[in-house]
């Protein structure tokens, strides 16, 4: 089988938009405060805890990925990240399953699946292994720009 | 709060199909036609540290710093 690795780039960068919405968690900052009288800190804590939760993971990842390879540690991350941010909508008036199901469940989530496609196209493009680390942890950051409050605003009881 | 379900949904998507494409390339692949020159070659270190050799030195603790 020939594996165009600009086809697992373009996958690779996907992925990692999805990812980069946390990123833009500010967007729900002042709606969730709003409807659930809940303080800007208390929200911001998800993000916090979120991306915390994403360090200690990515490390187990790491060693996983070593053992199993890359499609078993992506396809986890990606379920538990989808998971994660859907249970999230159970939070009404529950702080702790907002910082559960977003932060702790998302947040192993995005650590599984974040390393992956850095990983991988490493090893695909060892000509342009700068470049291709750019384009991959720049889709993350990317991601977030498609997230605009405005969108969001109607969900929302103002 | 519906906001939550559909990002969920969306994201899921666009993780979970990526993901079946992530895959290493055989051991020893190059691509075609390219060989490395030798200014690549002196990029890379010549040891690949273990885990617990990596934790041994010096650099790692002060990436680790660096990055928290």
């Amino acid at each position: 089988m020939t594996v165009n690795r600009w086809g697992i780039a373009i996958a690779g960068v996907v992925l990692q938009v999805a990812l980069g919405a946390v990123y833009a968690w500010s967007v729900f900052r002042v709606p969730l405060a709003k409807q659930f009288g809940w303080s800007i800190p208390e929200v911001t804590l998800t993000f916090t805890i979120s991306i915390f939760v994403l360090g200690i993971a990515a490390f187990f990842g790491g060693l996983w990925l070593n053992r199993k390879g890359p499609r078993i540690v992506a396809l986890t991350g990606g379920f538990l990240y989808g998971a994660g941010v859907f249970l999230a909508r159970f939070s009404d008036h529950k702080l702790w399953w907002l910082y559960l199901s977003y932060g702790v469940i998302g947040g192993i989530g995005l650590g599984l699946s974040y390393i992956v496609p850095v990983s991988v196209l490493v090893k695909w493009f060892p000509d342009r292994r700068g470049m291709i680390t750019g384009v991959a942890v720049g889709g993350f950051g990317r991601g977030s720009a498609y997230h605009r409050p405005r969108r969001y605003a109607a969900s929302f009881k103002q | 709060m519906e906001t939550f379900a559909y990002l969920g949904v969306a994201f899921l998507i666009l993780t979970v199909l990526p993901a079946f494409f992530m895959q290493n390339p055989p051991d020893g692949w190059k691509p075609p036609g390219w060989s490395p020159t030798a200014a690549q070659v002196s990029h890379r270190s010549a040891k690949d540290y273990s885990l617990g050799e990596a934790l041994r030195t010096g650099q790692w603790w002060a990436l680790c710093c660096s990055f928290f």
